[in-house]
């Protein structure tokens, strides 16, 4: 699936609490199967593996095989969109509030 | 640090009184001037506030709070051809003024990047909550720390 707004597929996938809680189990760790994940969530591997499916098809989450597990960690790059935005809207206002600085300053 | 995952805060202490810094905020030509575009304000609650930006982005919205010389409230969201997702987010930002002597300390928060909305629900809910995990344990955002 190639979405034309890939900031909009990461976030809309996110969007849901218990992907954000398997995001946040991968944080901690290098790279985890989707029974280690499920150990540490309340939810069956099953559900956690279809939550994996979907995280990584907005490319927040890759799998390589090892053997023959499938180890699952985070995509750093799918981080850096938010990142990247919300430093923007910073910026703005930074610019913003310099000019009002210089409009009311004698 | 943010307290709040989903707030982009910033701040600077202007040397002028709460007044003219307030005047800059609720005057039509004025608050276009440094906010770089065409501005208009009816500064009460429930007043509307447009600002067309030179890009063709216009931002729309409805003033929360108007406190005189001390705080400036309004939620906008974007309209216009073009913009992803993230632009259309509606966003609540807060203008605070603290007098600090004769200068006027400004505080501004734009928040509201987590609500649940129409489109971008997902980008709104994620962003903020990705923010805090930046913060928290990825450590890949020890160059952005927007507070």
């Amino acid at each position: 699936m190639h979405d034309p707004d890939p900031a909009g597929a990461a976030f809309d996938a996110l969007g849901d609490p218990t992907r954000r809680a398997i995001v946040s189990e991968l944080g901690r760790s290098d790279s985890v199967t989707a029974t280690q994940l499920a150990d540490g969530l309340p939810m069956s591997r099953q559900a956690v593996a279809k939550h994996l499916a979907a995280l990584s098809e907005a490319g927040i989450v890759c799998s390589a095989r090892v053997g023959r597990e499938t180890r699952y960690r985070l995509e750093p790059s799918a981080l850096e969109v938010p990142q990247a935005w919300l430093g923007g809207v910073a910026r703005a206002w930074d610019a913003r509030l310099d000019r009002l600085r210089r409009l009311v300053e004698d | 640090m943010p307290a709040q995952p989903d707030v982009v805060e910033r701040e600077l202490v202007i040397a002028a009184d709460a007044e003219r810094v307030w005047h800059a905020l609720v005057d039509d030509d004025l608050l276009g001037a440094w906010l770089e575009a065409d501005a208009r304000i009816d500064p009460r609650p429930g007043g509307e506030v447009v600002v067309e930006f030179p890009d063709g982005v216009v931002r729309v919205g409805e003033v929360q709070a108007a406190e005189h010389e001390r705080v400036l409230r309004w939620r906008w969201h974007a309209e216009g051809p073009g913009l992803d997702g993230a632009m259309r987010i509606a966003t609540q930002v807060s203008i605070e003024l603290t007098r600090e002597g004769g200068a006027t300390r400004v505080r501004v928060r734009e928040s509201g990047f987590a609500a649940a909305g129409s489109r971008g629900v997902g980008f709104a809910a994620a962003s903020g909550w990705v923010w805090d995990l930046l913060l928290a344990s990825l450590a890949l955002a020890t160059a952005l720390v927007l507070v």
